[in-house]
């Protein structure tokens, strides 16, 4: 090939740019409702995990579920119930605003009677690299916690990204998000790991509001525990406002 | 605007498919010239991969595919790329492929994309890809570059499956997710960190040179 000229070169590169740049549009968007309906399900997978264990369900059980199971809707900081659908309401974009300005969706899990059985709130928060959000199933005390699925985007593999595993999920069972005297009150996890698995939960058995850390992952966990302090702040109003027409 | 006169090449007889020399270019990358334990190339995404089955399985079918496509694509336009921008159009191909494995993986097996996160698109920074196109493809036609992509793609992708192999059976006693060495089995912490996979790497190297004979140059 002879030394091609600038022009050759400019031509061939906008040319491939285009070219590459038109196919990836195509593929990006026929895929589309396929990856949301991944995420949609994943969300349903997050909601009632947090209170019984879905891994081997299918997905169409899930739905059907999710679908007879879960009632939803928003709230303000207040605690005043907003008129909008919860599929609207991203928790992702939520968190970045102002504590004040932020819709809260509550899902509500009921039970045969219709009851209220499980309160299931979503957080959100930053870790060390990326978001990390929980579900927290809350028993009808508005005191004790049921479960929580806790899941991250990009912390590190076999260290921070150790928060989405259910060992690491099941150190919150039980605990308590209320003090004595019945304020609001977050878990922190701590620094350092005692064990892992049951040593862990043995560890802290005694600690309503303290569960074990992740070892090498200090900063994730410090994530962890914004994300639960702002969230149980925001809740606050909606969790006490459940008490008193108990 | 110069016109540019692509040579062709002069008709040879036609080569059969899988003449011995084309076999070579697929079944070579797999033992004696093997991407991962020969090369040593690729290690990065090995140790992070391979602690389960599965996702290591989707993780070397991608790399092949892609490999395999890019060698193909940076082939067929090998003459009409002006080499002094060679690696930006290499890089552009390979990263549109990339991206697209990264879609497709998202849409049809979400749980095992979230299991891989950035090592998908991390492929692109993968020595051996950026390697066979530059060292191979750019100087070859599309059949053989196919052919070596596939392979160099399956070499490293059945280095990936062995190590996960041992990874995962002694780490979590499980096969593809399936307890094989039931509940009272104590899973070997190491094997799932990635120094596990640096231990089973260096063994399966150590292994194939004790095999096939390896003199330091």
């Amino acid at each position: 090939m002879p030394k091609p000229t600038n022009s050759y070169i400019l031509i061939f590169m906008i040319t491939l740019s285009v070219f590459s740049a038109v196919i990836l549009a195509f593929v990006s968007e026929s895929l589309k409702p396929a990856q949301i309906a991944n995420i949609e399900l994943e969300k349903k997978k997050s909601i009632l995990g947090t209170f019984l264990d879905v891994s081997t369900m299918s997905k169409e059980e899930i739905n059907k579920l999710y679908d007879s199971k879960v009632k939803t809707k928003v709230v303000s900081v207040d605690s005043k119930e907003l008129d909008m659908s919860e599929a609207t309401v991203k928790v992702s974009d939520e968190y970045r605003k102002d504590l004040k300005e932020r819709h809260l969706p509550v899902y509500e899990i009921l039970n045969d009677k219709g009851e209220v059985e499980y309160t299931v709130l979503p957080f959100y928060g930053h870790g060390l690299y990326d978001d990390i959000w929980a579900y927290v199933a809350i028993e009808p005390d508005m005191k004790t916690i049921k479960g929580v699925v806790l899941d991250n985007k990009g912390e590190t593999p076999g260290l921070g990204a150790r928060m989405s595993e259910k060992q690491i999920a099941d150190r919150y069972k039980g605990k308590s998000i209320r003090d004595d005297k019945g304020n609001i009150i977050t878990i922190t996890m701590q620094k350092g790991e005692k064990g892992g698995g049951e040593v862990s939960i043995k560890a802290f058995e005694n600690e309503p509001h303290k569960v074990d850390g992740l070892s090498g992952a200090t900063n994730t966990g410090k994530g962890i525990n914004v994300m639960f302090e702002t969230y149980l702040q925001a809740y606050t109003a909606y969790l006490n406002s459940k008490l008193t027409t108990k | 605007m110069s016109t540019e006169s692509i040579e062709q090449p002069i008709k040879h007889k036609s080569e059969p498919l899988f003449s011995k020399k084309n076999r070579k270019l697929l079944s070579n990358p797999l033992d004696a010239d093997n991407p991962v334990t020969v090369q040593i190339l690729g290690i990065c995404s090995a140790l992070a991969v391979t602690v389960q089955m599965k996702p290591a399985l989707f993780m070397a079918v991608g790399v092949t595919i892609i490999v395999g496509l890019s060698s193909f694509i940076i082939s067929l336009m090998r003459n009409l790329i002006p080499n002094r921008v060679r690696i930006i159009a290499q890089l552009m191909v390979a990263a549109t492929l990339v991206v697209i494995i990264d879609q497709v993986f998202k849409a049809y097996a979400y749980d095992i994309s979230k299991q891989l996160s950035v090592y998908i698109s991390l492929i692109l920074t993968n020595c051996i890809l950026l390697g066979r196109i530059e060292a191979f493809a750019m100087g070859n036609k599309p059949w053989p570059s196919l052919l070596d992509g596939i392979g160099n793609g399956a070499g490293y992708g059945a280095i990936l499956m062995i190590t996960a192999v041992f990874r995962e059976l002694l780490g979590s006693g499980s096969l593809f997710g399936y307890k094989l060495l039931g509940d009272s089995y104590v899973g070997n912490g190491v094997m799932i960190l990635p120094a596990g996979a640096c231990f089973v790497i260096g063994l399966v190297v150590w292994m194939q040179r004790a095999r096939n004979g390896y003199r330091e140059e």
